[in-house]
């Protein structure tokens, strides 16, 4: 018998498993008349899909828990449409499909952190850090000197992402993004 | 606001009294679960109980602002210790003591408009269905498709509830007081049921404000046979869910025989909601010093 959760060990973050999919549990609001049956109003996040749904669970009831485990590991390569990360403590690695990886392959470079997900020892999900520093490969010819005018123009990373910049920008230079926004926040002097 | 409430029935002639917290027996309603000490007695669920002894014993007119403990009731708007506000008026019926509730709470919310509303109308008007003569099939039906519900299908009471809560309740206005009235039968609780226009409604009524439940009240049934009813089949659903029954109080069962409860209606008002509601907070623990996370 797997493990089961109570509604009333709901807490933000709890994750569980509805309709044989894993979720986490976003809101839990307690209701209850005065008079009447208790309930438990629920916004739960599909892991696999990102989807926030509301659910009702009568007050008592068990919810299966799902085996959920996020840890740091670093990139090592591609084979193919394998994706390959290591857990630098324990050494274990870890073999990811292409179709996982999803956006987060634009900011992921050699020995980049990443958050896996793994569910049932199966890794469903890859957060890349929420700061790279990348290097430029593309981009228009800088305009030298021109630091204030405020213009901006794409660059190409090495990860194949692309960014706007400022136009002072040169290819070669070392760029530090946010990647949960997809926005250059400055360069990396050496 | 404690001043403001005692000012307002001392205008009244309604006196202020106090009942023990603790006793021998609990509360048998089957969705109320009670707190025992750890020697086994009973905190009190509400003072109904107690207050309604004095009432067969002749007190007239009472209202008391008591600590009531419920398990497992903790959230946003409930703590497993919280303050009612509760008041019995001798012959008054259920609208008589509407009429009073919404004057108070006027007052302590600075809320100009009243509505009232049946329970039918509610429902029916959020959900095109009539809550009385539905089906629990046909509840059922809405419950999966309003709701999306998945777990065990409730039963018929539960449904309506769960209904209510989700798609009737959020369509009361926030700044405006909304007393619903006229109760399906099986939601009776403690309330008369009488035929009104030849259909059996239990004569109880809830006020709703700023997205709240704040009062529960009924025309109190006096019939002591329909409380031995009433409590025995909470404890048949209490036994079907594998619970221990809880026995109510034989003292206030006699009392109810004899001298008997004169016609009076009475009504719960959750205090720490009004202050919420008083100090624009969403959580009761933001006007509540409690140690709930």
């Amino acid at each position: 018998m797997a493990n089961t959760y109570s509604t009333n060990e709901f807490r933000n973050g709890l994750r569980i498993i509805i309709d044989s999919e894993p979720y986490s549990i976003v809101e839990n609001e307690f209701v209850k008349p005065g008079k009447g049956q208790a309930f438990n109003r629920v916004k739960i996040r599909n892991f696999l899909n990102g989807r926030v749904i509301e659910r009702t669970f009568k007050s008592g009831e068990s919810v299966e828990a799902a085996d959920i485990m996020e840890l740091g590991a670093d990139y090592l390569y591609q084979d193919g449409a394998s994706w390959h990360f290591m857990q630098p403590d324990s050494y274990e690695q870890y073999e990811v499909a292409e179709g996982i990886i999803g956006s987060a392959r634009d900011w992921i470079a050699e020995q980049s952190r990443c958050t896996l997900t793994l569910w049932n020892g199966r890794v469903i999900a890859v957060e890349p850090p929420n700061f790279v520093e990348l290097k430029v490969v593309e981009t228009d010819p800088g305009l030298k000197g021109d630091t204030a005018t405020g213009g901006s123009k794409p660059a190409k990373l090495s990860t194949g992402a692309e960014v706007r910049v400022p136009l002072f920008i040169e290819i070669g230079e070392v760029l530090r993004v946010d990647t949960r926004t997809g926005e250059y926040q400055g360069r990396v002097k050496d | 606001m404690l001043r403001s409430v005692r000012a307002f029935f001392a205008e009244r002639g309604v006196i202020e009294v106090a009942t023990p917290v603790m006793g021998a027996h609990g509360n048998p309603d089957a969705e109320i679960d009670g707190i025992r000490t750890a020697a086994g007695a009973h905190l009190q669920t509400s003072p109904e109980f107690a207050m309604k002894r004095l009432l067969c014993a002749g007190s007239g007119d009472i209202f008391q602002i008591a600590p009531a403990f419920r398990s497992g009731e903790s959230g946003r708007g409930h703590l497993p210790e919280f303050t009612l506000l509760e008041w019995y008026r001798i012959g008054f019926d259920e609208f008589d003591l509407i009429g009073e509730v919404e004057d108070l709470l006027a007052g302590l919310l600075d809320v100009q408009v009243r509505r009232r509303v049946r329970y039918a109308e509610a429902f029916a008007g959020a959900l095109g269905c009539d809550p009385f003569s539905a089906s629990g099939a046909r509840l059922r039906d809405l419950l999966h498709e309003r709701i999306a519900w998945r777990g065990a299908p409730p039963e018929r009471r539960a449904c309506q509830q769960i209904l209510f809560a989700h798609c009737v309740e959020g369509g009361f206005a926030q700044d405006e007081l909304t007393t619903v009235h006229h109760y399906p039968p099986e939601q009776a609780a403690l309330a008369r049921i009488d035929a009104v226009d030849g259909v059996r409604v239990a004569r109880r009524f809830e006020v709703y404000c700023g997205g709240w439940e704040l009062a529960n009240g009924y025309f109190e049934l006096a019939d002591a046979e329909e409380h031995r009813r009433r409590f025995a089949r909470d404890n048949m659903e209490r036994r079907l869910r594998g619970e221990d029954p809880v026995e109510p109080q034989p003292e206030f069962l006699r009392a109810l025989e004899d001298p008997g409860l004169p016609d009076c209606s009475g009504v719960a008002l959750g205090l720490d909601r009004v202050l919420a509601l008083q100090l624009h907070q969403s959580d009761l623990r933001s006007v509540v010093p409690t140690d709930e996370d």
